[in-house]
């Protein structure tokens, strides 16, 4: 249904052009659930932006990407429109930035709705109300006309997820959904999202740094690091056997509620930075910062190695690694 | 350095907000955002305030803070009064706490450079020479985890999880007494993550900082802070040791909260 073929997305910065996404291909079939994880600034969010049609002006991308059948990256802003919110919804990252402080939620939340001609007007309350309910929102009837500022965090994000669920989306991309929320209200909304995608077939591209959220609500993960996806597999088969340097490093910098009590403990990391992206090297966009370096990783790309049925990675050292 | 002495304390803390009004003769609702909260923090320790998402916690974070003047109650801080203050005294006394905001661009002017961004506090507080400004900010940006070029740039070009590390580095820049945290790691990943909580703590230990640590991430509360306030629909359910309340939770929520912590 969504298929994403050799997607670069450059940037115009005041140090020049940038590649900050580079090479990324991968497929989206109809009800089923893909998660992006690695570091910030690796180009998780511009990914997400660009199948939305909603990339910054200083930036411009190649490759394609097919949603039944139309590129959307050659498609004009009026039928990107028809597309936007109504077959794909997103769940944007920053939820203030995202909502209109001037208008009540109630407003914002039917707009979508209104506009794509998914309610009548007689309806419309009705609605709204029924999905600030299922985000969780306490009794919505009280809360319909409050504005953004007057809202928690947390609830600015369930207004935001209610905005994105409401023209039931044939595919929606959830950049950071949780990130704001408690445990339990997380589990909730998680749990909406999977009934969607039950009953509906929905599709979801769900993004998160939280890699506990990853590995249970979706069937297959990319890891990117610098622009490029470094590792990519059925989520059961990559977590059991987690291949390329940069994810074991990721994995292994988890804080967790088992860890001893010890004020002297420190988190492990990963030493060094994500290269700046007008700086990412040619080679293997991780080898600064990797302990099995050798020359071949500064000269050339690695290829996919493919680690099992479904799962592989880019890498040159996965024999010394194991 | 420290002898359990008390730094900020919260008496008997209320906030109150009235909700739009349905129609113009009902009387108006009111949300009890924090309602009579109690708490004493000590002096280079930290406090954790974990609790749902909107139970209160930014509420009683920006009454600490001196932000928000509360319905009742009060808010001491070396045993003074925040509220009982001139509005002048109370700037003084501001220029030892920061806060690190949970909408990091919402916090963030977007017409600024970095440089002036971060350096804002400085600007206000202390009086710097040019140079030494400028390598402060470099210092700071370096320490959460940001390049020497990115003070140059605009808060929008910056991923999610870079603008919340500049958030974090306008904080530390004035090395503050107190820092309050709203969610300060919650758009970092990992990796990112371990990096600014390692921080945190040495600058803890060389400095003896005091932190709040407000967080819906109870691994990250259990990491970084000494004693834990749990709240529900604006009060305080339980409190005490992290240890004891992460090893041995006594009210339900608690119970529930770690639960649904997702595992793998
Ligand atoms: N408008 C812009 N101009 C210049 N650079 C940009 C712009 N938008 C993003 N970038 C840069 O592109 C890179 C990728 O950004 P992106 O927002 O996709 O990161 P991300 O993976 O979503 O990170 P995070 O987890 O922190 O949200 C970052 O280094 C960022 O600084
Ligand atoms: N200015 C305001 N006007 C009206 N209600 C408000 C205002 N600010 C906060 N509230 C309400 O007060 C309650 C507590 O909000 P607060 O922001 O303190 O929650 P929180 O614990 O920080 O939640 P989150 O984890 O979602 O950020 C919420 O129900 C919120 O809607
Ligand atoms: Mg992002
Ligand atoms: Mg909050």
């Amino acid at each position: 249904m969504l298929d994403i073929k050799n997607l670069n997305i450059n940037l115009n910065t005041v140090y020049g052009d940038a590649t900050a996404v580079r090479n990324l291909s991968f497929k989206l079939e109809k009800g089923k659930t893909l998660g992006i994880v690695g570091e910030s600034g690796c180009g998780k969010s511009l990914t997400a932006l660009a199948v939305m049609g909603l990339l910054p002006e200083n930036s411009w991308s190649t490759g394609e990407i097919i949603f039944n059948n139309k590129n959307l990256l050659s498609l004009n802003e009026d039928k990107l429109c028809k597309i936007r919110g109504n077959s794909i919804g997103m769940i944007f990252q920053e939820p203030m930035t995202s909502l209109n402080p001037l208008h009540t939620i109630g407003k914002q939340i039917a707009e979508p709705m209104i506009l794509h001609g998914k309610v009548t007007r007689s309806m419309i309350k009705k609605e709204v109300l029924n999905l600030l309910d299922m985000v969780g929102i306490p009794d919505p009837l009280k809360r319909i006309s409050s504005f953004p500022h007057e809202l928690s965090g947390g609830q600015r994000q369930r207004v935001m997820i209610a905005m994105a669920l409401s023209c039931k989306p044939e595919i929606l991309i959830a950049d950071e959904p949780t990130t704001a929320l408690d445990v339990t209200i997380q589990k909730q909304i998680l749990d909406l999202i999977k009934d969607l995608i039950d009953e509906f077939g929905m599709s979801m591209i769900l993004i998160s740094h939280d890699l506990g959220v990853i590995a249970n609500n979706v069937q297959e993960i990319i890891v990117m690091y610098g622009g490029v996806c470094v590792e990519k597999g059925y989520t059961k088969k990559l977590i059991n056997n987690i291949s390329h340097p940069y994810s074991q490093g990721l994995f292994s910098a988890i804080p967790t509620l088992e860890m001893q009590e010890d004020s002297e403990q420190r988190l492990k990391t990963i030493p060094g930075s994500v290269p700046e992206i007008t700086e990412i090297p040619k080679g293997c966009t991780f080898q600064g910062r990797c302990e099995y370096v050798s020359d071949i990783c500064v000269k050339n790309s690695p290829n996919s190695v493919k680690i099992s049925e479904d799962h592989e990675a880019y890498c040159f050292n996965l024999d010394k690694l194991n | 350095m420290t002898n359990n002495e008390t730094i900020v304390e919260a008496k008997s803390l209320s906030k109150f907000y009235r909700l739009p009004k349905e129609s113009l003769f009902k009387k108006p609702e009111v949300i009890k955002a924090v309602n009579d909260v109690n708490f004493k923090i000590i002096k280079g320790k930290s406090f954790g305030v974990v609790g749902e998402s909107g139970s209160g916690k930014s509420t009683l974070a920006r009454c600490i803070m001196g932000l928000e003047r509360p319905t009742a109650g009060e808010v001491k801080i070396n045993s003074v009064d925040i509220f009982s203050l001139s509005a002048n005294e109370l700037r003084n006394m501001r220029k030892q706490f920061q806060m690190v905001f949970q909408d990091p661009f919402g916090s963030l002017n977007p017409r600024k450079k970095i440089l002036s961004i971060i350096a804002e506090p400085l600007d206000v507080l202390e009086k710097v020479k040019k140079n030494d400004r400028r390598s402060r900010v470099i210092d700071t940006l370096k320490s959460v985890g940001l390049k020497e070029t990115d003070i140059e740039k605009f808060p929008h070009e910056f991923s999610g999880g870079q603008r919340q590390r500049i958030a974090i580095a306008r904080a530390l820049i004035t090395k503050p007494k107190i820092i309050v945290a709203d969610e300060p790691v919650s758009a970092l990943d990992v990796s990112v993550q371990a990096q600014v909580l390692n921080l945190l703590q040495d600058l803890q230990d060389s400095f003896g900082v005091t932190y709040i640590l407000i967080s819906h991430d109870l691994a990250v509360v259990k990491f970084v802070c000494d004693d834990v306030i749990v709240m529900n629909e604006g009060k305080i359910v339980e409190s005490g040791s992290a240890k004891e309340i992460f090893t041995n939770p006594k009210h339900e929520y608690t119970k529930t909260l770690l639960e649904a912590v997702p595992r793998f």
